[in-house]
């Protein structure tokens, strides 16, 4: 999880680096932006998190034990910040509608896939509908958790310490989410994927 | 339930183990926790529909205006190793604490030196004891008056009972409160 140059790049932003910090942002915002668009679902409030997470940063950075903890430490700010934006408007999903953004043409094709076929464009889009409709019905913490673990890699451990909870409630928050997306996103898992309103072996 | 479900060995699964250098974990998974190959397969295929983000983002422009946006709310400062030392050591909810115990230094180093400038450390005397009984103004101010009628003050006396009440005049605003001056009007003199 660790890139070998984090560490290096973190010792020199505490150093007062200004490019240093840059970098880091390059590295980390996509992935930011991804993980507070799971969490809130809409992409404004994604877009509100990415600066809130790195403004947070700057100030907390004195806090961070070690620096090769820094992508939990980062993901720790933007988990909060995410829970915040969530308590605050006391709601548990709200779908901003996307349609401006996506209209805009503003945004870039699947990570995974450079130039996809217009039909790996449409499975992809239905696999995204799905997982993000099961993702979002989940509970707060079963949704952090499911998030951080199986989309962001992290370890358990590492999870516990970002939610300040033991792990045994990591592991069955876990357990409770895995099983309720598998249900949800059954055809995916299937190897069945919806096309053109039917679904197709 | 419960511990059935945290000691579920599939959640050992992660998408780490999606890489092909994972093999060896996997067939200890298989052997030691009773899990079979097929599930083991079901839930790495899981994890990599999960783990594959599909998540659509914006473009290279969107998040160059976010680094700006990002760079006009910041300024990065070195972290001094008493900023690291302080965040590692208080909670945020005791950030405040050290101008807390600064102005409580302040105030007993001012509280002591008070009391050891009048030698009552240790003696808390009350005012009664400190500076004997209470006695109204009009009182002290009569028994002067008096005492100058009687003749009974000395020159050294009449200059310090003027400046008293000159004084007094100068905060209370007029003598009338203080209406024993009549001795003083009726010796013709004026303040």
């Amino acid at each position: 999880m660790v890139n070998e140059n984090i560490p290096e790049l973190v010792e020199r932003f505490k150093a007062g680096d200004e490019k240093a910090f840059n970098e880091l942002i390059r590295i980390f915002e996509k992935r930011i932006y991804a993980h507070a668009y799971q969490m809130l679902g809409n992409h404004t409030e994604a877009g509100e998190i990415l600066q809130e997470t790195f403004v947070r940063l700057v100030k907390n950075i004195a806090r961070l034990k070690s620096d090769s903890y820094f992508p939990s430490f980062i993901f720790k700010i933007a988990t909060n910040c995410c829970i915040d934006i969530i308590r605050k408007r006391q709601r548990k999903y709200v779908d901003i509608s996307d349609e401006e953004f996506q209209d805009s043409g503003r945004y870039q094709l699947e990570l995974s896939r450079a130039v996809p076929t217009p039909e790996q464009e449409h499975e992809d889009r239905q696999a995204l509908e799905l997982i993000k409709k099961a993702i979002a019905e989940l509970p707060r913490k079963q949704r952090t958790t499911i998030i951080l673990h199986d989309i962001e890699g992290f370890s358990k451990e590492e999870i516990s310490k970002m939610l300040d909870c033991p792990q045994a409630t990591v592991r069955s928050n876990l357990f409770i989410a895995r099983s309720k997306v598998k249900r949800k996103i059954g055809p995916l898992l299937d190897g069945t994927v919806l096309k053109n309103g039917k679904e197709r072996k | 339930m419960r511990k059935r479900v945290r000691d579920d060995p599939l959640l050992d699964l992660t998408p780490e183990d999606l890489k092909s250098d994972a093999a060896e974990k996997l067939a200890r998974l298989e052997a030691s926790a009773g899990v079979s190959r097929e599930e083991i397969d079901r839930e790495l295929h899981y994890l990599r529909i999960m783990s594959s983000r599909k998540v659509r983002l914006p473009d290279d422009a969107y998040f160059a205006e976010m680094r700006q946006r990002i760079h006009e709310r910041v300024v990065i400062q070195p972290v001094s190793i008493w900023s690291r030392r302080k965040a590692l050591l208080l909670p945020e909810w005791l950030r405040p604490a050290p101008a807390l115990l600064s102005l409580a230094a302040v105030l007993l180093v001012a509280v002591v030196l008070t009391f050891t400038y009048h030698d009552h450390i240790g003696k808390v005397e009350t005012a009664i004891v400190a500076y004997g009984p209470y006695t109204p103004i009009g009182d002290s101010y009569t028994e002067q008056v008096s005492k100058l009628h009687e003749g009974q003050l000395s020159a050294e006396e009449i200059q310090r009972y003027r400046e008293i009440l000159t004084m007094s005049i100068g905060i209370l605003g007029s003598p009338s409160s203080l209406s024993r001056s009549h001795a003083l009007v009726g010796s013709g003199r004026r303040l």
